[in-house]
C-alpha cells in the first residue's frame, strides 16, 4: 500500500486534468494554471494542489480542444513570466506586441473571437487583454465599411422599418434583380 | 454549419475592453459600423481622456483641437469649413487628410452636434478649454451664439451643462 502511492501519482501529483468541450483530456501543471483565475480559484477551492486529495477532471464545457491546445501554448510561453498589471493607457495606435505574441496571435478573426471568450470564460488577464489590444489595433485607421469587412459585422440598415431611410444594399439587390430578368428564360414583354 | 463569430457576439466585457482601448477616431467609425455597436458606445460612454480642448472660430471655419500638445499622435484637429449651405469637415492625421462634404449643414451646427458626441463621454477633468474668436463685435457676437448653441446641444444629448463641467482653466481669447 506504502508503494502504490508513488507509482500511481508520480506525475498527476503537480497537475490536473481539463476536459474540453468534444471530451479531449489535457494534464496542466499546476504552476500553468496560475494564470487563469478561473482555474486557480477552483484548485484553491476543491484543494486540488494538496497531494493527498482525489482530483477529479475538470469539464470545461465551452471550450474546444483546438482552443485548448492554443491556449496551453500561450500558458507554456508565459509561464515564468510575473503577474499580470493591468495598465490603462488605451491608444490603439501605440500598441506594440511581441513577435511571439504577434505570430501566435496571427490567426483569422473568428478564430481569435472564440480565442477571447475562452481567454475571458478561464479569466486569464494577459492572454484577454492582449487579443483586446489587438482587435483594437485591427479597428484603428479604418473606415466603417473596412471595419465591417474585417469584422464580419453585416450592416443593419436593412433592417431599419422607422426611417425609411434608402437602404445601403439596395445597389445589390438590383443587381440581383437584373440577373434574374436577365436569366429567365421567357423576354421581357415590350 | 456554425456561422462565424462576429464582435457583436463577444460579452459584454470584452467588447468593453476592446472599445476602452480604441482612440477617439476609431470610436467615431465604429459608431458608424452597426446600430448595435452604436448603442453600446452610447451606454458604455468610453472616456477619451481629453487633456485639453482649444476651438477656434472664424467668420467661415472652425477649428476644433482635443489634446493640443507637441506630441502629434495624440492631437485630434477637425475643421469645419462653411461652403455656401453645405459643410466641409475635415480632420487632420498624422497620415493625411480625411474629408467628408455634408450637404445642406451649418458648420457650426455640425460641430456643436460631434463636441456634444464627445463631450458626453469625457469622464476625466479637461485641464484646459480655449475658445479663440476674431476681435470685431461681429464676431463676439458669433461666439456667444456658439456658447448658446454648445449649450442646448449638449442638453439635448443629456451630458451635463457647459457651465457645470469641470474646467480648470476656461479662457475665452480673441485673437486680431
Amino acid at each position: 500500500m506504502s508503494c502504490e502511492e508513488p507509482t500511481t501519482s508520480p506525475t498527476p501529483e503537480n497537475n490536473i486534468t481539463v476536459v474540453s468541450s468534444d471530451g479531449k483530456e489535457f494534464l496542466l501543471d499546476l504552476k500553468l494554471t496560475e494564470q487563469s483565475e478561473t482555474l486557480a480559484r477552483l484548485i484553491s477551492n476543491f484543494e486540488y494542489d494538496r497531494t493527498d486529495v482525489k482530483k477529479d477532471p475538470v469539464p470545461l464545457g465551452n471550450i474546444t480542444s483546438a482552443q485548448m491546445q492554443k491556449i496551453i501554448e500561450w500558458l507554456q510561453h508565459h509561464r515564468y513570466y510575473p503577474k499580470w498589471e493591468q495598465n490603462d493607457i488605451h491608444y490603439s495606435t501605440s500598441f506594440t506586441f511581441e513577435t511571439w505574441v504577434e505570430e501566435y496571435l496571427n490567426i483569422p478573426n473568428n478564430e481569435m473571437f472564440e480565442l477571447l471568450n475562452a481567454a475571458n470564460y478561464l479569466n486569464i488577464p494577459r492572454l484577454f487583454s492582449t487579443i483586446c489590444r489587438i482587435m483594437a489595433s485591427r479597428i484603428t485607421g479604418k473606415s466603417a465599411e473596412q471595419i465591417r469587412t474585417v469584422l464580419n459585422i453585416k450592416t443593419d440598415v436593412k433592417n431599419d422599418v422607422y426611417t425609411g431611410i434608402p437602404i445601403q444594399e439596395d445597389s445589390s439587390s438590383s443587381e440581383d434583380g437584373m440577373s434574374e430578368i436577365s436569366l429567365s428564360p421567357s423576354p421581357p414583354p415590350i | 454549419m456554425t456561422s462565424e463569430v462576429s464582435l457583436l457576439q463577444m460579452p459584454d466585457v470584452a467588447l468593453n475592453e476592446i472599445v476602452k482601448k480604441c482612440d477617439y477616431q476609431s470610436i467615431q467609425s465604429l459608431r458608424k459600423v452597426c446600430r448595435d455597436l452604436r448603442n453600446f458606445i452610447k451606454d458604455v460612454k468610453p472616456d477619451y481622456q481629453f487633456t485639453n480642448v482649444s476651438i477656434e472660430l472664424d467668420s467661415c471655419f472652425l477649428d476644433l483641437t482635443f489634446n493640443e500638445s507637441d506630441d502629434e499622435g495624440n492631437e485630434i484637429t477637425i475643421r469645419y469649413r462653411k461652403h455656401g449651405l453645405n459643410c466641409y469637415v475635415s480632420l487632420t492625421k498624422p497620415n493625411g487628410k480625411n474629408s467628408k462634404h455634408l450637404l445642406n449643414t451649418n458648420f457650426i451646427d455640425c460641430f456643436s452636434t460631434d463636441f456634444a458626441i464627445a463631450m458626453s463621454s469625457q469622464k476625466s477633468i479637461i485641464q484646459q478649454f480655449t475658445l479663440s474668436h476674431p476681435v470685431d463685435f461681429y464676431m463676439k457676437s458669433r461666439a456667444g451664439d456658439l456658447l448658446k448653441k454648445l449649450k442646448s446641444a449638449s442638453e439635448s444629448s443629456k451630458c451635463c451643462f457647459i457651465d457645470q463641467w469641470d474646467v480648470n482653466d476656461c479662457q475665452v481669447s480673441t485673437n486680431s
